[in-house]
C-alpha cells in the first residue's frame, strides 16, 4: 500500500546535488545506532587489549621499554582529562567514559568510585596510541569505562586522583545530560515522526560533523519536501539524496527515510542545533459510512484524504569547543581533521625561470574540500609561487574523506637553489585535541642559469661576474632609442599581391621552356613536319625576294627564285627532293591527290614561264608583279594542303 | 618634341623629389613624436608615454620597437596585461629579439595565478621567425628549386647530372612552403587575448544573468584562446575563451585586448568590435 520513499517523486529543488552514491556508516548516539558506537569502542579495545590483558612476557617487555622509551622523550609532565561520549543521552542509554593520559601511565586500571545516577558496567577498556612526529613521540593512555545512567537530570562526574608515577593527577569534572526514559519512546510511536541524529554532540570549532535527519512513517505519506535544518552557528554542508530503509520502533515497523548531511561549528559554545523541519502530506483514511459506487467493496483501499503536515524534530544541544590558544603553528589556516601528506616536484633539473610543479597530496578525514595549503614562506625569496590549482577525490559522499591533491607551479629565481625546501601543512586533530603539523620531503633540485636572461641582459649588467652569481632579474630591460626596424604598417609577404604573383614567375619560365623543349623534340621525331615548317619559312623569305626583284626589274632572278620556290613548295607537298620537281608532277603527282584544276593550270602556267624565262628569253619585260600575285595565291593554295 | 622629352624628365623628377622630400618629412616628424614618446617615458609619464607610442601604432607604424617601448611603458604604468599584449605583438615582428623575449618573460612571471604558458615544440619552432622571413625563405628556395628545373630545360645534357639537385631541392623548397602554410595557419587559427583587468570574471554563458555564473576569474595578465564571440549589442561584445585548449568559459570583451597577428589584420583596440570574424 505504501509506495516505496525512494519511488517517490522528491522535489527536485529541494534535493541535493546527486552525489551521493553509498552512504557511509554513521555512529549515532540514538538508542538504535548505540550498538555500533559501541562496537566501534570494542573495536580499538580488541586491538589493544593484547597488549595488556593477555599479553606475554615479552609483550610486556616490550611495553615496558616503549613507556620508558615515552617517558624518556616526553620532556611535558603528565597530563589527565576526561570525556564522556555522548554526553546529551536518555536514561537507559549507554554511555563512553574516557580518562586520557599523556606523559605517563598510572599504576594499574583506575578505578571508579561509585558515582550517583549511574550504573558501572563491568570491564574497562584500555589501550595506547602512540604518535612520532618531528623525531617527537606522544603516548596516550586510554581507560574507557561504559556506563548506564539510572535517572534522569544532569549529572556531574566527579573530577577522579589518578596517580603517576609520582605525582598524583586530577581529571576535570564532565557533565551528562540524561533525559527521561518516556520522551522519546512516545514521541517515537507516533505515526510520522522526524527525528534529528548527531554524530557527535562534543565538537570543536571548524570540525564538521555529520547529521541525519530520519523520516520515520507507518502512514502513507505522499509530498514529502526535504527537511529543513535550523542552524544557527553552524555552516551547513553537502547534503545527499535520501535514502530508505525499514526499522522496528518498538512494537511498530517503520519506513524510515534518511536524509544525510554535515554540519560545521562557525563559533565556540552551547549551541542548538534544528530543530529540522520537514513538510509532507498524511494521507488519512476517511470513514464516510456509505459505500463507494465505484469501489463498493473496498478492492482499492480506503478512501484517503491528504492533510498537510510539517513535521518538527528535538533540537540537539551541541558543545562546541574552542581550538586550543595554545602555541598555534604558524602555518595554521584552519584546517581540522586527520590527514596525511605526500610531496613530489617535476622536473627537478631546471633553468632559472622555468616552472616547476609541485604536488602536493593531502589525503585523510575532515573537510577535505575546503582544504587549503597555506603559504610557505620558505619559498618566498627562492621561488615565484603561483596559487595552486586543486583536485579532490571524495572517498566518503559527505565529502569528509578522501584526497585533495594541489599542483603548485614554482618558478626558481636563483641559479643557487639545490633543494625545495620541505613544504609544512598545520592542522588541528580533533581526535587528539592538539594542532598537528606535518612535513614534507626536502626535494634536491639543479638550477641552472638562465640562458635567456644571460644573453639578453644589457652588458652594463652582465658584463661583470660569474652567470651563477648574477642575482635574479628584478626589472625589465630599458627601452629602445632608435627606431630602426620600422615597417609603416604593411601587411606580411604573403598577403601582398605583387608577392605570391612574383612567385608565378619561375613557374611560367619553366613551363614556357618545357613547352620548347617538347617542341623541339617533337620536331625531331618528325622530319616531314620539319620539312613543312622549312617551307613555309623558304616561303616567307622568297615572297619578300620576289618583291624586290619584281619592284628592280630583275626578270632572269626572279624567274630563277620563283622557280626555286615552286620546287620547294611542291618537293616538301610530296615528299620529293626540290631538284626531283619538274613540270611533269603536276600530272603524275598532283593530280591524283586531289588538287583543285585551277590550281594545276596556275601551276602549270608558272613552270611556263619560268621555262620559258630560263630557256627563251624575251626583250619585252613580262608583269613580274602579276606573276608574283598569282603564285601567292597558288603558294597559300599548297600551305593549306600542307597542313 | 624634344621641349616635350624634356618637360616630361624635369617633371618626373620634379615628382621623385616631391615624394622623396615628403617621404623624409614624414620620417622626420615619425622620428621626433618616438623621440618625444621616449622622453615621457624617461620622465616617468609612463601612461603618457604609452599613449604616444600608442598613437604611433594606430598611425600605421608598425615596428618592434614601438611594441616594446609600449610594452614598457604599461609595465612601468602598472597596467601588466597590457604590457604582455604589447610584449606579444612585438615578438611577432622579431621573434628572436633578446629584449622582448625578457621582458616578456619577466612581464609573465610576474602574472599572479597562472604559470606562464609554455608553447609546445611545433610551436617554438614555427615562432622562431616572423611570417615574413618564413616567406622570403620559402620563396628564396622556391626560386632556386625552379631555376634548377629551368637550367635543365635549356641544357638537356645537364638534366641526368641535374636531377639529383633538382630532386633535393625540389623537397627542400615543398618542405619550407609547407611551413609556411603552417606558420601563416597558426597565426590564423590562434587568436590569442590577454586579461588587461584584475580578477575578469569568465562566465558560463555569455551574459549578466542568474543563468551564467561566474566559473573562473583569470588574472591582469592572464594569455588565453579565444574560440569564439557573441556580439550582443554594438557596445557588448562576449569572447570564449580557453586556457592550454580547455575551453574556461565567456569573458567581456572590453576586459582582454585581443593580439593581432599579421595573419589576421591589424590590431584590434581595447572594446573595439572585430569585424573579422563572423558573430
Amino acid at each position: 500500500m505504501f509506495r516505496g520513499l525512494g519511488k517517490r517523486r522528491w522535489p527536485t529543488a529541494l534535493l541535493p546535488s546527486p552525489s551521493a552514491g553509498c552512504n557511509p556508516p554513521l555512529l549515532l548516539h540514538d538508542s538504535q545506532a548505540r550498538p555500533c558506537a559501541l562496537s566501534s569502542g570494542h573495536t580499538g579495545q580488541h586491538r589493544s587489549r593484547p597488549a595488556f590483558g593477555r599479553g606475554g612476557a615479552g609483550r610486556k617487555l616490550a611495553l615496558a621499554g616503549l613507556l620508558w622509551v615515552g617517558l624518556a622523550l616526553t620532556s611535558s609532565a603528565a597530563t589527565v582529562s576526561a570525556q564522556v561520549e555522548p554526553d546529551d543521552v536518555h536514561v537507559g542509554d549507554t554511555v563512553t567514559f574516557s580518562l586520557i593520559f599523556e606523559g605517563g601511565a598510572p599504576e594499574g586500571s583506575p578505578g571508579l568510585p561509585s558515582l550517583p545516577g549511574l550504573t558501572i558496567l563491568p570491564g574497562i577498556s584500555q589501550r595506547t596510541e602512540v604518535t612520532i612526529q618531528n623525531t617527537q613521540q606522544t603516548i596516550r593512555y586510554i581507560y574507557q569505562y561504559s556506563l548506564v545512567p539510572t535517572q534522569p537530570g544532569e549529572i556531574t562526574i566527579p573530577p577522579l586522583r589518578v596517580r603517576v608515577g609520582n605525582q598524583w593527577l586530577t581529571s576535570s569534572p564532565v557533565k551528562l545530560r540524561v533525559r527521561p526514559p518516556d520522551a522519546e519512546p512516545r514521541r517515537e510511536t507516533a505515526p510520522v515522526f522526524l527525528k534529528l541524529v548527531v554524530a557527535k554532540t562534543n565538537c570543536y570549532l571548524g570540525e564538521a560533523v555529520p547529521v541525519e535527519m530520519q523520516l520515520y512513517w507507518r502512514e502513507r505519506i505522499e509530498d514529502v519536501r526535504y527537511p529543513q535544518l535550523k542552524a544557527e552557528g553552524f555552516v551547513l554542508g553537502r547534503a545527499l539524496t535520501p535514502s530508505e530503509t525499514i526499522r522496528r520502533v518498538g512494537p511498530y515497523e517503520y519506513r524510515v527515510a534518511l536524509f544525510k548531511s554535515v554540519v560545521t561549528p562557525a563559533k565556540a559554545g552551547l549551541l542548538t542545533l534544528g530543530p529540522a523541519e520537514c513538510s509532507l502530506s498524511v494521507m488519512i483514511p476517511v470513514q464516510t459510512g456509505r459505500r463507494d459506487f465505484f469501489d463498493p467493496f473496498g478492492f482499492f483501499g480506503p478512501r484517503v484524504r491528504a492533510q498537510p503536515t510539517v513535521l518538527t524534530s528535538e533540537p540537539v544541544l551541541m558543545r562546541v569547543l574552542p581550538l586550543p590558544a595554545g602555541p598555534v603553528p604558524p602555518g595554521f589556516n584552519g584546517a581540522v581533521g586527520q590527514f596525511n601528506l605526500q610531496v613530489s616536484a617535476s622536473p627537478t633539473t631546471v633553468a632559472v625561470g622555468d616552472p616547476i610543479t609541485v604536488r602536493v597530496e593531502v589525503s585523510g578525514q575532515g573537510p577535505i574540500e575546503t582544504l587549503n595549503l597555506p603559504s610557505q614562506p620558505q619559498w618566498t625569496n627562492l621561488f615565484n609561487a603561483y596559487p595552486p590549482t586543486s583536485t579532490v577525490e571524495l572517498t566518503d559522499p559527505l565529502g569528509l574523506a578522501g584526497t585533495k591533491v594541489f599542483t603548485n607551479v614554482l618558478v626558481p629565481l636563483r641559479p643557487d637553489i639545490t633543494a625545495l625546501p620541505p613544504l609544512q601543512f598545520s592542522f588541528f586533530d580533533p581526535v587528539e585535541g592538539r594542532y598537528r603539523t606535518l612535513t614534507g620531503p626536502a626535494i634536491a633540485l639543479t638550477v641552472r642559469p638562465a640562458t635567456v636572461a644571460a644573453t639578453t641582459l644589457p652588458p652594463q649588467t652582465n658584463a661583470t661576474g660569474s652567470r651563477d652569481q648574477e642575482p635574479p632579474p628584478e626589472d625589465i630591460l630599458h627601452i629602445k632609442s632608435r627606431l630602426d626596424d620600422l615597417a609603416s604598417g604593411r601587411p606580411p609577404l604573403v598577403q601582398r599581391g605583387w608577392f605570391m604573383a612574383l612567385q608565378a614567375a619561375p613557374v611560367l619560365a619553366w613551363a614556357s621552356l618545357w613547352m620548347r623543349r617538347r617542341r623541339i623534340e617533337a620536331l625531331a621525331q618528325n622530319p616531314r613536319l620539319r620539312r613543312a615548317r622549312q617551307a613555309a619559312r623558304q616561303l616567307r623569305d622568297g615572297l619578300r625576294q620576289l618583291r624586290q626583284q619584281a619592284a628592280a626589274h630583275q626578270t632572269d632572278a626572279f624567274f630563277a627564285t620563283l622557280f626555286r620556290l615552286l620546287q620547294e613548295q611542291l618537293g616538301a607537298l610530296l615528299d620529293l627532293p626540290a631538284s626531283a620537281i619538274t613540270e611533269a608532277v603536276i600530272d603524275e603527282r598532283l593530280r591524283p591527290i586531289g588538287l583543285p584544276e585551277p590550281v594545276l593550270i596556275e601551276l602549270h602556267a608558272l613552270f611556263q614561264a619560268c621555262n620559258l624565262a630560263r630557256y627563251a628569253p624575251a626583250d619585252t619585260r613580262p608583269d613580274l608583279m602579276a606573276l608574283l600575285g598569282r603564285f601567292e595565291v597558288v603558294a597559300s593554295q599548297l600551305q593549306q594542303r600542307h597542313l | 618634341m624634344n621641349a616635350a622629352v624634356r618637360l616630361a624628365w624635369v617633371a618626373g623628377f620634379l615628382w621623385l623629389g616631391c615624394g622623396l622630400g615628403l617621404q623624409g618629412a614624414h620620417s622626420d616628424q615619425l622620428l621626433a613624436a618616438f623621440d618625444q614618446a621616449n622622453r615621457l617615458y624617461e620622465q616617468g609619464q609612463f601612461a603618457q608615454a604609452a599613449a604616444a607610442y600608442q598613437q604611433l601604432i594606430d598611425a600605421g607604424h608598425q615596428a618592434a620597437t614601438l611594441y616594446y617601448n609600449l610594452g614598457n611603458a604599461w609595465f612601468k604604468a602598472g597596467q601588466l596585461g597590457r604590457a604582455i599584449a604589447a610584449y606579444r605583438q612585438a615578438e611577432q615582428l622579431a621573434p628572436r629579439d633578446p629584449y622582448i623575449r625578457f621582458n616578456l618573460r619577466f612581464a609573465r612571471n610576474k602574472v599572479s595565478g597562472r604559470p606562464p604558458p609554455t608553447p609546445s615544440v611545433s610551436q617554438r619552432a614555427l615562432q622562431a621567425l616572423s611570417l615574413d622571413e618564413w616567406a622570403i625563405l620559402a620563396m628564396t628556395a622556391w626560386w632556386l628549386w625552379l631555376g634548377l628545373l629551368c637550367v635543365r630545360e635549356l641544357r638537356p645534357d645537364w638534366r641526368r647530372a641535374l636531377r639529383g639537385y633538382a630532386l633535393a631541392g625540389g623537397a627542400g623548397a615543398l618542405l619550407l612552403v609547407l611551413l609556411l602554410g603552417l606558420a601563416v595557419h597558426q597565426q590564423r587559427a590562434l587568436r590569442l587575448a590577454v586579461v588587461v583587468v584584475p580578477n575578469a570574471a569568465v562566465r558560463t554563458l555569455p551574459w549578466e544573468g542568474k543563468e551564467s555564473q561566474v566559473c573562473a576569474h583569470l588574472p591582469d595578465g592572464a594569455e588565453v584562446q579565444v574560440l569564439d564571440q557573441r556580439q550582443l549589442s554594438p557596445t557588448e561584445r562576449w569572447l570564449q575563451v580557453a586556457e592550454a585548449n580547455r575551453p574556461l568559459g565567456w569573458i567581456r570583451a572590453d576586459q582582454v585586448v585581443l593580439l593581432h597577428t599579421p595573419a589576421t589584420g591589424p590590431e584590434r583596440r581595447l572594446g573595439a568590435p572585430d569585424r573579422n570574424t563572423p558573430s
